[in-house]
This record gives C-alpha cells, structure tokens and sequence, in this order.
C-alpha cells in the first residue's frame, strides 16, 4: 500500500502533507502576505501590466472564450483558472505556450447541484481537450483555512473521478506542478 | 454461503474529521449516505456497497468495492457540514484491510 504522495499543491494552505503549497492572492495583496510559494491572481488581461516583481506564478481567471484566448495569447501567465468555456482553440495554444489548466477541487466543493453538475461536465471537456492537445493539467485543493486541506490521494481521486488514468491524476498533482514551478525548463 | 473467492473484493477508507466540532457515529454516517446520494444519485449509490464499519475519536472506516473506491472518496471529500454545523473529511489511507489501515494510523 502507498500511504504518502509526493504532491505540490499550486493553490492551496500550507501543511505536512504537501511538499510544497503555492499561496494564491490578489494582486493587490502580494506585498503583505509573502511566505513561501506564492502567486496572484489576475482577472483581465490589462492587470497583466501591474504585476508586482518577485511573484512565483501569475494565474488568470478566465470564464470567458475571449477572456481565456486572451490569457493563453500573452503567453506571460503559467495557470488558467476556471477555464471554462473551454475549446480545440484553447487547447492547442495552451499546449504551444505551456500554460497550464487548473482544476480545483473548491469550484466543486462550492456549488451544489445544477451548478455542481455544469462544473463537473466543463472540467470533463477540459480533461478530455487537454489529453488530446497534450495541454499541461493541474489539480489544486483551493483550501483557504487548516480544516479545508484535502490530502494528496482525494486530489488524485478528484482528478479519477474526472476522467484522468492514475498516473495521469499522480501526474497532475506532483510532475506537471513542479515543471510549472520550474517554468518548463 | 458464498465461497470466499466468489466475494465481491473490498476497499477499506480511513477518514479523519478536521475542525473543532464533535460528532455522534450516527451524524457522520447520516452526513456520509447523504453526500453520497447527493453526488452518485440513488442508482450510483447502490452500486457501490458503502458501508461506515467504525467510528470514534474523530476517525474512522468506510468499505466499499474496489471499482468506486475514488467515487467513495470524493463523497467523503464534498462533506461540508454536518447538522448544520461546518465539519471537513479527510481521508488518511487506503488498503484492503482494515488491519493494514491501523497500521497506517
């Protein structure tokens, strides 16, 4: 039996059971809260421009088709959030730019439902999309507080659940992260 | 009775309440079968062959087949809250005993 999981959270709350965690905050917050990993979010392409120095990763919420092809164009963000609605399109120039596509476990936990059902079928177009574009995928917790944090192996089963092989979920939760990390070197 | 290699093979989950709230079995196993019902419908659910064996101390076991062990898993994992109290599910250790589970805690 494997009992622990090498595993990068890239957006999570810092604990044991991850290797290393990446903070996500907004941009406007990056100066006050650096320790450790950490990231802003951005939500439109223009906040791109006033991006702080000494940020680890940047990460674009999309949400919409133009709104994501934007971010995957500028080729200076390293995730896409919530990157629905997703397409052949968006695949493809996620793949070429190595912009990796975030799948968090929290869009899940939050909705309920009609809504819960519409995420679940989005991240399943965007798993099946990012398989066959080869685009880079990876699972985050989203957990904000000590009682929120999943362990590595409910990531795993998050991303089974979604459609992904084992290796590909193990993959999605430790070898895609730290390339992320490491700028696809 | 049904020979031992005619069983249906089985996975044992140990989980672990995370927060400050204390809980009775029969909440945790109601907030359990409702999660499960709420993410798997009333058809996924029967196929899975749930069952909470134990609980105390803020941990404890669920079975279920080897085919929705990850399913299982991630109903554990949308446990929000129980009897209107906030309550999270973390899960510790998979194994096919519940033997090779204690040794994990």
């Amino acid at each position: 039996m494997q009992r622990n999981y090498l595993a990068i959270d890239l957006r999570g709350y810092p604990s044991d059971l991850f290797e290393a965690v990446c903070e996500v905050v907004p941009a406007e917050d990056f100066p006050l809260s650096k320790r450790g990993i950490t990231g802003v979010e951005v939500f439109t392409s223009s906040q791109l421009r006033n991006v702080p120095k000494g940020v680890d990763l940047i990460f674009a919420r999309g949400g919409t088709v133009q709104r994501n092809r934007k971010f995957l164009d500028s080729k200076r963000i390293n995730v896409l959030s919530c990157p629905y609605p997703f397409d052949s399109v968006q695949a493809r120039c996620a793949a070429e730019n190595k912009i990796a596509l975030e799948l968090c476990f929290r869009e899940v936990m939050n909705a309920q439902a009609y809504l819960r059902a519409k995420v679940l079928a989005s991240f399943q177009k965007t798993v099946n999309l990012a398989r066959k574009y080869h685009a880079p995928l990876v699972i985050t917790s989203g957990s904000s507080s000590d009682d929120e944090v999943k362990s590595p192996r409910q990531l795993v089963a998050f991303g089974k659940v979604l459609g992904l092989d084992y290796s590909e979920a193990k993959a999605s939760i430790y070898t895609i992260p730290r390339r992320v990390l490491e700028g696809f070197e | 009775m049904i020979k031992k290699t005619q069983r249906e093979k089985r996975r044992y989950i140990l989980f672990e309440l995370t927060g400050e709230e204390t809980f009775k079995r029969e909440e945790i196993v109601t907030a359990i079968w409702n999660s499960c019902l709420e993410f798997l419908g009333e058809l996924g659910a029967s196929r899975t062959s749930l069952w909470v064996h134990e609980y105390g101390n803020r941990k404890g076991i669920v079975s279920c087949n080897t085919r929705s062990v990850d399913e299982i898993i991630m109903c554990l994992s949308l446990v929000r809250e129980i009897e209107n109290k906030s309550a999270h599910i973390r899960v510790n250790g998979v194994s096919g005993t519940i033997r090779g589970l204690k040794m994990v805690s």
